[in-house]
């Protein structure tokens, strides 16, 4: 902190930029008033304290910058901060208690229309919608913990909301008790990595309309369900992990209406429904790990074109289930832990086509109540037989070269 | 007894019984419905004097895998007799304003009774040999189980619930038959051996069985976070936006934005949806009867699935509303064919 702080003296000493510090023992004991004597390319310099100043406007190119996180507390009735100029930077502020569920959405900090904002270090506890970022490009949202109490059956906005805009960084930052961790809408050409989205009301990442984006090493756990990617071209999905979503519809990831994607090196674990897909087309899904969920995939009907090649799948109660029959995707080298075929000539490929949807998967997907039956005697020899002279199920939903081993991940 | 001619009223009476007998044949006379989790809106058998209706296709399909026969019209002689029998039973009432004999009233009715008996023995035949004559090579063999429907009343039937109840034409033939009693109660004066049947109320209850079958269609509240989009999967997480349909069944559905709802209805033209509801923009969570609704619709209005149309139970409240997100006011019907 205190390099950051001598590292921006220094800066701004060399940019002939002042510095307009804010304390309570300092001359200037206001942050609105030293935002208004700041200059284009000043440093207001806020120290350790509690501010209310209701809705506090950055309206020109300045670093805001908090020593020892000065709270600044919106008493549940203001917009705390509100961005509106380019190339602005907030550092280190602690925000609490913004308005609440009022038409205008108030946020912790929002920034209107403008490009080129960082947004950094700083805590957001209690606020409806946390940052929230309309209309920007070239934002950087980083190292900020953002944290809400929402509860099940009231409104509550979003922790990261991001509306229209593009080439966004989302870095690093960890989002509890929100309705979604983070959100996006028509977002373009943005990346979101190393963020922490838990125990989130409804989601921990929301993709709506954001084509050309990519989210990496992100980790998604106990939210109402993971992640939801809807009406989304071109999503690039790597290394994140997606657990324990638990839930009568919950999974780690929804895919609806999603094209031209490319999903790997994911690990789901413990969900409900580790992927749902629906309305999928041109997916390529490669080297993740499916494990300990209770369905591992759940394609719909509507999927087509999708390759799913060289995936772990362990201990899963059902790897792949479905509602259709028509089978337009391709299931090559992966492992199965429910394979039973040998490898004679030991090249590491069984020798025996696997069907990796079981019948009792397709039977519960149209009639759930015959989960009943679930690991009977019957149940087990239909799968058997079924799997072996394939006559309900898709004899084409087939791997013709399952691995023997799983594969090191 | 003596043979002696029946007044006017009964003429009247028998007029509309002949009618009814040749009416019901309009009418599917039976009806079996099937409820399961996997068929929400529920599957229906409906016979006919001469045909099976409803969702034959369906049934078939799922009897199939129990080693059920499928059915088939022309499997059953009934359906070529059945038709006469009610045309016969029309016009024998027919004859009998004319002829207007107590003792023709008298036949009438017991041979009506007989046909009944002889049908609802001929039904539980059928039902009985289909229920229990299965293929053993069947897909599903529960052993012990049998899968007859019940004559009259409920069964459950592995997942599914069946029930078995007379349908508008059968309605119709039982009220016949009461009319027809009523009658021959009223020529015989009985009414002192028999402590009188009060016909009006009994009659009145087996309308309201056709007429109010106890469907409520009264709003579900949407949960919010609890509940899933019925259309678009996503958790309904504001009670501003929300929607909900209740079919004829009393199937509720719900939704996150009424766009969602709009979708649904097209997606799934062959329900029939009978009431709308929509959450009221101005409350929290609070639903409202669509048709009675205004309604706003504009790019500035971010509904959950950016459907953009919000609602408000009165015309002051939307104006209040409306230059904030500079949006059109529209109306439900407007909505609904968007």
């Amino acid at each position: 902190m205190k390099n950051i702080f001598y590292f921006i003296l220094l800066i701004s000493t060399l940019l002939k930029a002042n510095v307009v510090e804010v304390g309570v023992n300092k001359p200037i004991k206001s942050i609105k008033k030293a935002i208004a004597i700041a200059k284009v390319g000043d440093t207001v310099l806020v120290h350790k304290g509690l501010y209310r100043e209701g809705n506090i406007v950055i309206d020109k190119k300045i670093v805001f910058l908090g020593i020892g996180y000065p709270i600044l507390d919106g008493q549940k009735k203001y917009e705390v901060l509100s961005v509106k100029s380019d190339g602005v930077i907030v550092d280190g502020f602690k925000i609490i208690k913004s308005g609440y569920a009022t038409l205008e959405d108030p946020c912790g900090i929002k920034v209107y229309n403008k490009n080129h904002v960082t947004i950094q270090n700083n805590i957001l506890d209690n606020n409806f919608f946390g940052i929230y970022i309309q209309n920007g490009r070239n934002c950087i949202v980083k190292n900020n913990k953002i944290r809400a109490y929402g509860k099940e059956e009231q409104r509550i906005g979003n922790g990261i909301h991001c509306w229209k805009s593009d080439s966004l960084q989302i870095t690093a930052n960890t989002v509890s008790g929100h309705r979604d961790g983070i959100y996006f809408e028509f977002v373009t050409n943005s990346v979101i990595w190393r963020n922490i989205s838990v125990k989130n009301i409804r989601y921990g990442l929301h993709f709506m309309f954001s084509n050309d984006d990519a989210y990496i090493s992100n980790v998604f756990k106990n939210n109402g369900a993971g992640v939801a990617v809807m009406f989304t071209r071109r999503v690039k999905m790597f290394n994140n992990y997606f657990e324990e979503n638990w839930g009568d519809a919950a999974y780690g990831l929804l895919l609806k209406e999603i094209s031209d994607s490319y999903i790997s090196g994911n690990k789901f674990i413990k969900n409900t429904s580790g992927i749902h897909m629906e309305g999928t087309s041109r997916i390529l899904i490669e080297r993740n790990i499916f494990e300990a969920n209770g369905w591992g995939m759940k394609i719909q009907a509507s999927c087509m074109d999708n390759v799913i090649k060289n995936n772990n799948f362990v201990g899963n109660t059902f790897d792949i289930s479905t509602n259709g029959s028509l089978v337009l995707n391709t299931f090559n080298s992966n492992y199965w832990d429910k394979y039973e075929g040998y490898d004679l000539d030991k090249n590491g490929v069984g020798d025996v086509h696997y069907h990796p949807l079981s019948l009792f998967a397709v039977l519960t997907e149209n009639n759930p109540s015959a989960m009943l039956l679930f690991r009977s005697f019957m149940i087990t020899l239909l799968d058997k037989s079924e799997k072996i002279l394939p006559s309900i199920t898709p004899d084409n939903f087939v791997d013709e070269t399952p691995l023997m081993h799983s594969l090191s991940l | 007894m003596k043979t002696l001619k029946i007044s006017l009223f009964s003429k009247v009476i028998l007029l509309i019984v002949s009618a009814l007998f040749f009416f019901s044949l309009l009418f599917p006379m039976w009806r079996i419905e099937l409820t399961a989790p996997q068929y929400p809106e529920g599957l229906v058998l409906q016979l006919h004097a001469n045909k099976i209706a409803g969702d034959v296709d369906i049934i078939n399909g799922l009897n199939h895998y129990i080693g059920m026969k499928t059915l088939h019209t022309e499997d059953f002689v009934e359906f070529s007799i059945l038709p006469y029998v009610f045309i016969f039973f029309g016009l024998f009432t027919l004859a009998m304003i004319f002829i207007a004999k107590r003792k023709g009233v008298i036949i009438l009715f017991v041979s009506f009774v007989l046909f009944g008996i002889l049908a609802a023995c001929d039904f539980y035949r059928w039902n009985y040999e289909y229920g229990h004559n299965l293929n053993p090579n069947a897909a599903i063999v529960v052993p012990g189980m049998a899968y007859q429907p019940p004559l009259i009343g409920y069964k459950q039937l592995l997942n599914f619930g069946a029930f078995s109840i007379p349908d508008v034409g059968g309605w119709m033939l039982i009220l016949a038959g009461v009319l027809l009693f009523g009658i021959l109660v009223k020529e015989n004066q009985w009414i002192r051996s028999i402590r009188k049947p009060n016909i009006g109320p009994v009659l009145l209850f087996l309308l309201s069985f056709t007429l109010f079958s106890c469907t409520n269609y009264n709003a579900v509240p949407l949960e919010l976070n609890k509940d899933n989009c019925d259309f678009c999967k996503m958790s309904i997480a504001d009670g501003k936006f929300g929607a909900e349909v209740i079919t004829q069944k009393g199937r509720v559905y719900k939704f996150d934005d009424i766009q969602c709802m709009v979708n649904y209805c097209k997606a799934n033209q062959d329900t029939k949806m009978k009431v709308f509801y929509v959450n009221d923009f101005t409350k929290e969570n609070v639903l409202i009867p669509a048709e009675t609704a205004f309604f706003l619709s504009g790019e500035m209005i971010h509904s959950p699935m950016r459907g953009g149309i919000i609602a408000f139970s009165s015309k002051n409240e939307l104006a209040a509303i409306q230059p904030k997100f500079n949006a059109k006011s529209i109306l439900w019907d407007v909505v609904y064919n968007k």
